[in-house]
């Protein structure tokens, strides 16, 4: 289990106002979510995270989570009907 | 393995495939996008379909963290909607309007290769417009003995 670290930050002026926007805009869901992008961000900026490497394992771990195995021929399915909707 | 950058358009389903599969061609290939072997373009629309497509197969997180991992690839620089929007009337007559964006995305980040598993889309005019291999035919290229995989997946 990630350990969990919880901090409360005051935001004025242009950091709150782009962290609204970050949500206004769709590119976050939630400003919990939008701020944690950014720390990692940071992170890889100054050479203390490999996003790539980061984000792969999040994603392995949500997908054994799961539970599911889609054939390929859901897969291709899902991605015809998410691009024609 | 020959060592030459290429310059990849990487279809949703390599992703999927990629990740959810641990012996496939589409895995390789991300893996070569890790080690620099190969840069991948990365637009708008793909990392929304990217999103949309995990969360739809694997759940809202599974979702979240795809969209971030294309999104990793990108260093920061994604083709926009905007720029797709300007672009797209050029490749209209090759390809079936939902795969459009993913094309025009292509030409804009001007590819050596769109890699799909879609057998329509191989077949379409896009053909004509940018050269399209399966994971299993790029994989082979770069000289990596491939997995014999149904779908060249």
């Amino acid at each position: 289990m990630a350990r969990t670290e919880t901090v409360i930050v005051k935001l004025k002026g242009m950091a709150a106002d782009v962290l609204n926007r970050l949500i206004e805009t769709g590119f976050y869901t939630n400003k919990s979510e939008a701020l944690r992008a950014g720390v990692i961000r940071l992170g890889q900026e100054y050479g203390l995270v490999d996003l790539t490497e980061y984000y792969e394992k999040r994603l392995d771990e949500a997908l054994r989570k799961s539970g599911k195995k889609p054939t390929y021929e859901e897969v291709m399915e899902t991605i015809g009907r998410t691009r024609k909707d | 393995m020959k060592r030459v950058a290429f310059r990849l358009y990487l279809d949703t389903n390599v992703y999927v495939f990629g990740r959810a599969l641990g012996k496939s061609n589409s895995k390789i290939i991300l893996d070569l996008v890790k080690t620099g072997v190969v840069t991948v373009v990365v637009s708008d629309v793909l990392v929304s379909e990217v999103r949309e497509v995990f969360a739809r197969l694997y759940g809202r997180d599974a979702g979240k963290y795809a969209r971030f991992y294309v999104e990793s690839f990108s260093r920061g620089q994604k083709i926009s909607a905007l720029e797709i929007a300007g672009e797209r009337r050029k490749y209209a007559s090759f390809v079936k309007k939902e795969d459009l964006d993913h094309l025009t995305a292509a030409k804009i980040g001007e590819v050596n290769y769109f890699i799909t598993t879609d057998s329509d889309f191989r077949e379409s005019g896009a053909k004509s417009v940018v050269k399209i291999l399966t994971p299993k035919e790029f994989v082979e290229l770069v000289g990596i003995e491939p997995y014999d995989t149904p779908h060249d997946e």
